[in-house]
């Protein structure tokens, strides 16, 4: 079962010797334009970075929404509700939305991720959002867990 | 000169990475992730991230683990085998080859593979904003001619010349510079997301010789994670007698802690798996908190640890070689991160394994470096040098001020203008140091040089070009430049950055160990040259003030510049302070009465100005010999 490969370095090698005198110029411009090339991305970076320089942390701290969203949905203390909400307004505050899905919608791969399937529909819809999803403007923190399925969802997707 | 680009093309996860300024680097997508899973729909075009989260809900269409039937025949076992894990169609097209038919079309894996090459290219011509034309892509060990060609085809489908089709344990040993060496065995051991593959190599004259590959299709970091979701599963249910496996809610915020857990307890000894109101029972909410040690997990993962040595024996045995012929150990794929890996990994070969690279990124990075053999950009790589150590002057009171920080690539120079420290001072010396200290008289001197013929003005006034210029070879020019008689003095001092090993490093500890002690000493001299410089403002402004301020003003002032002047040896960083604040103080007053003496017309001090109060500072000295550099820092030109 062993397939034997040879992998020649030291050819492609000798195959630049050949002009590599000749190149320096060349060289000189490539350097040039790793260069001029970095400087237009780290520029460009920067502007993204300023835009979106807290989703990592933001996405970091999702899970302990979700967690404060649960909290609220079983206490019947009203506390929860209220750390929720402010949380909630700190996040949004940072341009973070709740990416809106809601049971009966189609399908989007783009927003969403499908963590159960049930039935074997043309056009799957959501049957449940399992976990929300989040984005920053149009970069998505996280797409948004569903549930999809047809009408008579019976799990026989194979 | 284009570009060539080096793909790993994975069965889970491809990569892309390109040769930037001699150095690999891992080109992210347009969705900001440097790996792109192998995952398309053809119907709706979707390849990557979005593709993958439709897989079961379009599992007909959704094509992943492609890898597996390229170049295939319908009649290979491993199609069979492929057919009966994979939910989309596969179907005997051309030449007995497998094809994948979706909603009634039928695609080769060479079609569904370039719609995978096809974004990873439009994502690195995103990135480096050319066109990029051609390419190396990476395939396993084991594939044969017509899974090469076919591989090959994929690239040509997707509008990139393959260049070469490197072995993807070359690639590895290409992302640890192996190729350099001569006539050496090594053992790449990849564990990734669903495969392990160990492959032993020959490096010889510039060839790699694959002697032998092994392993297990079906082994990889998701069987580590189904571990501890089945362990957090039965802890929970002897706990809380629930059982949570129905539940697809909380079985998908098991799934993201158990892989969070598995991947903290690489860096970790123990973590704890939280999921607060996980679900909710009779009597009231359920939380699920587990501890987790590394021991566990190893307990837990240690038959999947184990399976992998096997292969590791055969492909040993099959390449006729002991374990203690193996000089050089590679780990590769995500799994490589498990600290009991690297242990077992060491303890089969007795050798450490190479670190560095990200052993998800090894093989993209790999064929990166391939990519640059062909376009000659490895070979020609420039060895950029460094300066091993900071360059500066000294300055007034003896400071070390630096121009080029240590570690500065050369080519590179630095300007700063400096001034004079005393009036009437027509020349200054230009002391060159070499280290870390930030005293002077604890560097390296590397030369010293006067520039004389300063026109005789106050303090502060003249401007002194100071450069350093250090060019490729590590020639360090220094020049010193009066910019009102353009009068230059320049010294050349060879030999600034081949310092040997040996005493960098001294300097540098020697730097560190005295960190603390140094900030004083400088705050020290810096606190004096500003109270002297306050000394000398006060001085000039008395001057300028005439009789507009009242004797008494002038008497406190004066008495205050005294003392300064008789303590400013001695006197500790925090009473020299005090001392400079205090005289500060009544000075303000002095500005005071004179703008309020300024209120009628032609009061204006015509051409004389206000007294400026010079960065830094500095007056005469006590002549100690570090004082003598009588430069002091200014603003900086560029």
């Amino acid at each position: 079962m062993i397939k034997k490969d040879k992998n020649i370095i030291k050819k492609d090698r000798e195959e630049n010797q050949e002009g590599s005198e000749k190149s320096f110029e060349e060289k000189y411009k490539r350097a040039r334009a790793d260069y001029v090339n970095l400087e237009r991305r780290i520029k460009k970076q920067q502007g993204e970075f300023l835009k979106f320089a807290n989703s990592v942390l933001i996405t970091k701290l999702l899970p302990l929404l979700d967690d404060l969203e649960k909290a609220a949905a079983m206490e019947k203390d009203s506390g929860v509700s209220l750390v929720l909400k402010k949380f909630k307004e700190v996040v949004k505050s940072d341009g973070v939305e709740e990416i809106k899905v809601k049971v009966g919608d189609k399908f989007n791969p783009e927003i969403m991720e499908c963590a159960v399937a049930e039935g074997n529909e043309e056009k799957p819809k959501v049957l449940e959002v399992i976990r929300k999803g989040y984005k920053v403007r149009e970069k998505i923190l996280r797409p948004v867990q569903v549930r999809v399925g047809g009408k008579n969802g019976k799990n026989n997707r194979n | 000169m284009a570009k060539i680009i080096g793909i790993d093309l994975g069965t889970t996860n491809s990569c892309v990475a390109v040769m930037e300024g001699g150095q690999p680097k891992v080109i992210p997508n347009a969705e900001g992730d440097r790996l792109t899973p192998s995952v398309v729909d053809p119907v709706k075009n979707l390849v990557g991230a979005q593709a993958r989260r439709q897989i079961l809900v379009n599992p007909k269409n959704t094509v992943h683990a492609v890898k597996r039937l390229v170049g295939r025949r319908f009649s290979d076992p491993m199609v069979s085998k492929a057919m009966d894990m994979v939910p989309y169609k596969i179907v005997k097209g051309e030449n007995d080859l497998a094809v994948i038919e979706v909603e009634g079309q039928t695609y080769t894996p060479q079609e569904i593979s370039a719609k995978i090459l096809g974004k990873l290219k439009t994502d690195a011509e995103e990135y480096l904003g050319e066109e990029v034309r051609e390419a190396v892509i990476t395939v396993p060990a084991y594939f044969d001619d017509s899974q090469r060609q076919a591989t090959k085809e994929a690239g040509q489908i997707a509008g990139l010349k393959v260049k070469r089709i490197v072995n993807e344990p070359t690639a590895s040993a290409m992302a640890y510079g192996l190729e350099k060496k001569e006539n050496e065995q090594i053992a790449v051991y990849d564990l990734g997301g669903g495969t392990f593959d160990i492959s032993i190599l020959e490096i010889g004259e510039g060839v790699f010789e694959v002697k032998s590959t092994n392993g297990d299709t079906f082994l990889g970091g998701e069987d580590f994670d189904k571990r501890v979701i089945d362990y957090l599963l039965s802890e929970f249910k002897k706990d809380q007698g629930i059982d949570l496996s129905t539940d697809s809610q909380a079985m998908q915020r098991l799934k993201d802690a158990a892989e969070k857990a598995k991947i903290e307890l690489s860096s970790k000894q123990e973590t704890e798996v939280n999921i607060p109101y996980i679900t909710v029972a009779d009597s009231g909410p359920k939380h699920l908190t587990i501890k987790l040690t590394r021991a566990k997990l190893e307990q837990l993962t240690d038959d999947l640890v184990e399976k992998t040595l096997e292969p590791c024996k055969k492909a040993l045995k099959d390449a006729g070689l002991k374990p203690s012929e193996i000089e050089q150990v590679i780990l590769v794929g995500g799994q490589t991160r498990m600290p009991k890996i690297v242990e077992v990994v060491k303890e089969l070969f007795g050798r450490e394994p190479h670190k560095g690279v990200n052993p998800d990124e090894v093989v993209g990075v790999g064929a990166a470096v391939q990519a640059g053999v062909l376009s000659g950009e490895v070979k020609d790589v420039l060895l950029l040098d460094v300066t091993p150590l900071t360059l500066g002057i000294e300055t007034l009171g003896g400071v070390r001020t630096s121009l080029i920080e240590r570690n500065t690539t050369v080519p590179t120079s630095k300007t700063q203008i400096f001034s004079t420290a005393a009036a009437n001072q027509t020349s200054v010396e230009v002391n060159i140091l070499q280290g870390e200290r930030e005293m002077a008289a604890d560097n390296k001197s590397l030369g010293r040089f006067m520039l004389d013929g300063i026109p005789p003005s106050p303090r502060g006034v003249p401007q002194i070009e100071v450069k350093f210029d250090i060019d490729a070879n590590g020639i360090l020019n220094v020049t010193a430049k009066d910019k009102a008689t353009n009068k230059e003095q320049s010294i050349r001092v060879t030999g600034s950055t081949g310092l040997d090993k040996a005493e960098v490093e001294k300097m540098t500890r020697d730097a560190e160990a005295h960190a603390e002690e140094d900030r004083k000493r400088k705050e020290q001299v810096e606190a004096r040259n500003i109270a002297d410089n306050l000394c000398y403002t006060a001085e000039k402004t008395l001057k300028d003030a005439g009789d507009k301020v009242s004797k008494e003003l002038k008497g406190e002032v004066e008495e205050k510049v005294k003392t300064i002047r008789s303590v400013l040896a001695t006197a500790s960083t925090e009473d020299l302070k005090q001392k400079t604040e205090d005289l500060s103080q009544s000075l303000q007053k002095v500005g005071q009465t004179m703008y309020g003496a300024a209120g009628q017309p032609g009061a204006q001090p015509g051409g004389q100005t206000p007294p400026p109060p010079p960065p830094g500072g500095g007056s005469d000295q006590p002549k100690k010999p570090s004082d003598e550099g009588e430069v002091k820092e200014g603003e900086v030109v560029e």
